[in-house]
């Protein structure tokens, strides 16, 4: 539903993605793992629009039950996202839950999860969504009316998943969800990444925790230094020794 | 007691120097009360200590559960000195021994020191040349006696000690009456935590209505003060009553948020508002030309808070379009002022020596071109931020004023527009209608308080919309809003717009109200004293604007009296300010947070919270059982 074909970013001279490419299908979770600087955050904001591809292409997949594992040169595959804007490319259902959280300090945790619902006019939807997000995450809904700068991290990473979840995503673009937070909390993170998976949302995972995001995901791919090194099914890239010694730390 | 000695020399100190650099004898008969201010001002400092020791010495256990649950903010140890309060018992006694009794200290050394002061003065001994202001008149009037009592009757040197000492007094009840008014806890907390609650009250029931009654009573003093036949006692009536007017109008909106929501605060600001709809009418053309003016600050200020409080975009410029609403207004309404507008005019055959339209009608016109001139600064500056942004906009504001000044042909260069018309009503000259009751100054008052009211309303409803939260998000960061799906161009350029628009109406009251326009009306500064109130008022919050227009653009004027120390004393009290209360007088709830945030050094939180919290959750699912003081670190 997502695919990325040999994208190329800079950062002034800076070549930040030196092609990368990428196939997200329709229902996975796809993880993109690697070390700093690799170019994760990068690959994301590239996929968003709020940094522009010079090279490549973007496609967005329209149909909702596309085909599974669509070969990426078929003409032109879907919406090309890279020729569009950022706030389009929201309003298509590409939501991206940024690194390092991002939550709107001074609006209200309420406020926070109306502006994920931005793009949006059915009043009904986004009230149905609103009670899903806090169904998944009861913790927010005690904290309604406070300023999400006044959350604990856990709770701010929460609802920086559940404001994205607000736009009601086709594809939700996750950056570091684990960033900054205890061991326990960070299972939890997970667990609910795989919950909202399970309902129906195709997941791009962006992770440094590679051991934790090769397990829920089903396909992995590893960046280095801004090319796609190494791909396949989660399970393989979790077995694969290479992985292991540069990845996992074992 | 040797620390009370200490604040009362320091006080001595001051006010001796207020002496020296003969300020009573300048301020003639604004001394009193510009005094008064300043004892106000040290007796709220000299108890703001006093609460703040107090606060640290409070022990954890004991009174604890007195204190109320509301949602509090504070972090670590600030947060635990809220829940604390102060055992009711010792407060009276721990007020006289510590905070009034630094007070009496000083007023008593004052009194004495200035007494044999007078005395010796008054007989003739002169101290040349250093001490040559120090003349009975200037020490008279620091005591609170009229400089022109002194000078005519000779009060006897007894007369200053007792003075001295009724000073004193009041500074004393001042301070015990707002003591008792406050709630334990808001005085277990001192006045610099009043800021970080966002909920919660600050008053005793009691307390609360003394503060809703305030504004009434000052109101009523004001009308007396205007009865014919009033004097206080020589000294100037009419900058005496300005200042009254400010207070009452001021403390209206303390009174409001005092009122509990609901029923209450419908009635007290029907009441209030009514209260200061009757101002134009009663006071004299000097107190409204000032409220006048004062509200047409409130009017940008509103405005420039949409750009700057809630888009975040720091805007130098803003006179611009302030210039835009009143030249476009003074074109249509002076035609005959501008050789080319009334050049073309007679070329068409139409007579150029009457208005074109009158104000209303001009009005949708000046909100346009100010819209549109909005837009037009907005677009060049998209994608600048913060300094940048500064820079360029500040650049705009004087691009405009140059263009007002060399294109003579157009706007008559700097000889000005001449002879604006007056805002009519029903086509009517306002004076006429009101029979006599409004005068042309009260006129301009009053549309200026309605303005105000409309654009303060449209303001707070926009804070509360789609747009408002577009805007909050936009400024915390562009980039994550844009990824939420905020059309960033749009949103920029609304504020832009939105904002330039209430400064032209403001342009355009402003005109009507100078009759004759020039460009120097439009330099830098109209920006800055538009900037300095919101941020001295509190960025966001609309009362805070108003608070802070009237204490920019009113107080100076009550301050008049003191011509060239005027900006000394009014640069020193923006200081004050900007320690006393970094995020304004009244911060709106969302920096306040801000506020309470950066002081508590909040901007990563403990991960052993996480931890209790996932702990919790664990426990207990979700059944809400953990009560207020739950995970919060």
């Amino acid at each position: 539903m997502l695919i990325l074909e040999s994208v190329h970013t800079f950062y002034g001279h800076i070549h930040a993605l030196k092609g990368v490419t990428l196939t997200v299908n329709e229902g996975e979770i796809v993880t993109l793992i690697g070390s700093n600087g690799a170019g994760k955050t990068t690959t994301l904001n590239t996929i968003s629009g709020v940094l522009d591809a010079q090279a490549g292409a973007i496609y967005l997949e329209r149909s909702a039950n596309g085909g599974q594992g669509r070969a990426a040169a078929t003409g032109e595959p879907g919406i090309r996202l890279d020729r569009l804007p950022a706030h389009e490319i929201a309003r298509l259902g590409v939501s991206q839950s940024p690194e390092g959280r991002k939550i709107f300090a001074r609006l209200s945790v309420k406020e926070n999860l109306a502006m994920g619902a931005f793009a949006r006019s059915d009043a009904d939807g986004i009230q149905s969504d609103l009670a899903r997000v806090l169904e998944l995450f009861p913790r927010l809904e005690e904290r309604l009316n406070q300023p999400g700068g006044t959350l604990s991290g856990g709770e701010q990473q929460m609802l920086a998943i559940g404001r994205s979840l607000m736009s009601r995503p086709s594809i939700l673009l996750l950056d570091e969800p684990s960033m900054g937070l205890a061991p326990l909390l960070v299972q939890q993170i997970f667990q609910i990444i795989r919950e909202i998976n399970a309902r129906g949302t195709t997941i791009l995972l962006v992770e440094q925790n590679a051991q934790a995001a090769l397990q829920v995901a089903h396909r992995g791919y590893v960046l280095e230094t801004g090319r796609i090194v190494l791909s396949g099914d989660a399970q393989q890239l979790l077995a694969d020794p290479q992985v292991a010694e540069a990845y996992l730390g074992i | 007691m040797p620390k009370s000695i200490k604040t009362g020399l320091i006080a001595f100190a001051f006010l001796s120097y207020l002496i020296l650099v003969g300020l009573p004898g300048r301020t003639g008969g604004n001394a009193l009360p510009l005094l008064a201010f300043a004892a106000a001002l040290f007796f709220w400092y000299r108890l703001r200590r006093e609460s703040r020791t107090q606060s640290r010495l409070v022990p954890q256990s004991g009174a604890a559960g007195q204190a109320k649950p509301g949602w509090e903010i504070g972090h670590g140890p600030q947060a635990q000195v809220q829940t604390g309060a102060v055992t009711r018992g010792g407060f009276p006694l721990r007020v006289l021994t510590q905070g009034a009794a630094a007070g009496a200290t000083a007023g008593l050394l004052i009194a004495i020191v200035s007494a044999v002061f007078a005395e010796i003065l008054g007989n003739g001994v002169a101290i040349q040349p250093v001490f040559d202001k120090i003349v009975p008149v200037n020490v008279a009037a620091l005591l609170g006696v009229s400089p022109g009592a002194v000078a005519e009757a000779q009060v006897p040197p007894l007369r200053y000690l007792i003075s001295a000492l009724y000073f004193t007094g009041g500074g004393i009840l001042a301070a015990l009456a707002v003591l008792a008014g406050m709630t334990d806890a808001a005085r277990a907390a001192g006045p610099t935590q009043w800021r970080s609650r966002l909920s919660g009250p600050a008053f005793t029931s009691a307390g609360r209505w003394l503060v809703i009654a305030l504004p009434f009573a000052l109101l009523a003093v004001v009308i007396w003060l205007g009865l014919p036949g009033v004097s206080l006692f020589g000294n100037d009536r009419s900058t005496v009553r300005l200042l009254f007017t400010l207070i009452a109008t001021g403390s209206g909106l303390f009174a409001l948020r005092a009122a509990t929501p609901g029923r209450e605060r419908l009635a007290v600001s029907v009441l209030i508002g009514l209260g200061v709809l009757c101002m134009p009418f009663v006071l004299d053309q000097f107190q409204n030309s000032v409220m006048g003016i004062v509200f047409i600050f409130v009017m940008m200020g509103l405005g420039l808070n949409i750009v700057v409080g809630y888009a975040g975009l720091l805007d130098l410029g803003y006179v611009a379009f302030f210039a835009i609403g009143a030249y476009t207004y003074a074109f249509v309404s002076a035609p005959f002022s501008s050789p080319y507008i009334s050049g073309l005019l007679t070329g068409l055959g139409v007579p150029a020596d009457s208005p074109l339209l009158g104000y209303w009608m001009a009005l949708p016109l000046a909100m346009i071109t100010a819209a549109f001139g909005g837009i037009l600064l907005g677009i060049p500056v998209l994608r600048l931020r913060g300094d940048y942004l500064a820079i360029v906009t500040l650049g705009f504001g004087e691009i405009i004023r140059l263009f007002m000044l060399n294109l003579g042909e157009l706007t008559n260069g700097p000889r000005g527009i001449l002879e604006i018309a007056q805002p009519d009503l029903f086509g009517l000259a306002p004076e006429a209608v009101s029979g006599g009751l409004l005068s042309s100054q009260g006129w301009i008052f009053l549309l200026a308080l309605v303005s105000s009211a409309a654009i303060a309303f449209v303001a707070i409803r926009l804070n509360d919309s789609r747009l408002g939260r577009a805007w909050i998000a936009m400024q915390e960061d562009e980039d994550v809003a844009q990824a939420t799906g905020v059309h960033l161009v749009r949103t920029k350029l609304l504020a832009f717009a939105i904002g330039a628009t209430f400064a032209g109406l403001a342009g355009q009251l402003y005109a009507a109200r100078q009759i004759n326009i020039f460009p120097e009306n439009f330099s830098l500064f109209v920006s800055i004293d538009a900037l300095a109130l919101i941020i001295v008022g509190g960025i966001g919050s609309p009362a805070g604007i108003v608070l802070g227009a009237l204490a920019l653009k009113g107080l100076p004027e009550v301050l008049r009296g003191v011509d060239e120390y005027r900006i000394v004393a009014f640069a020193a009290l923006l200081v004050i300010m900007m320690i006393v209360r970094p995020a304004g007088i009244l911060p709106s709830a969302r920096r306040r947070f801000e506020a309470a945030a950066e002081e508590a050094g909040a901007g990563e939180i403990a991960p052993e919270a996480d931890e209790t919290f996932v702990k919790k959750q664990e426990n207990d699912k979700g059944t809400g059982a953990d009560g207020e003081k739950g995970a919060m670190p």
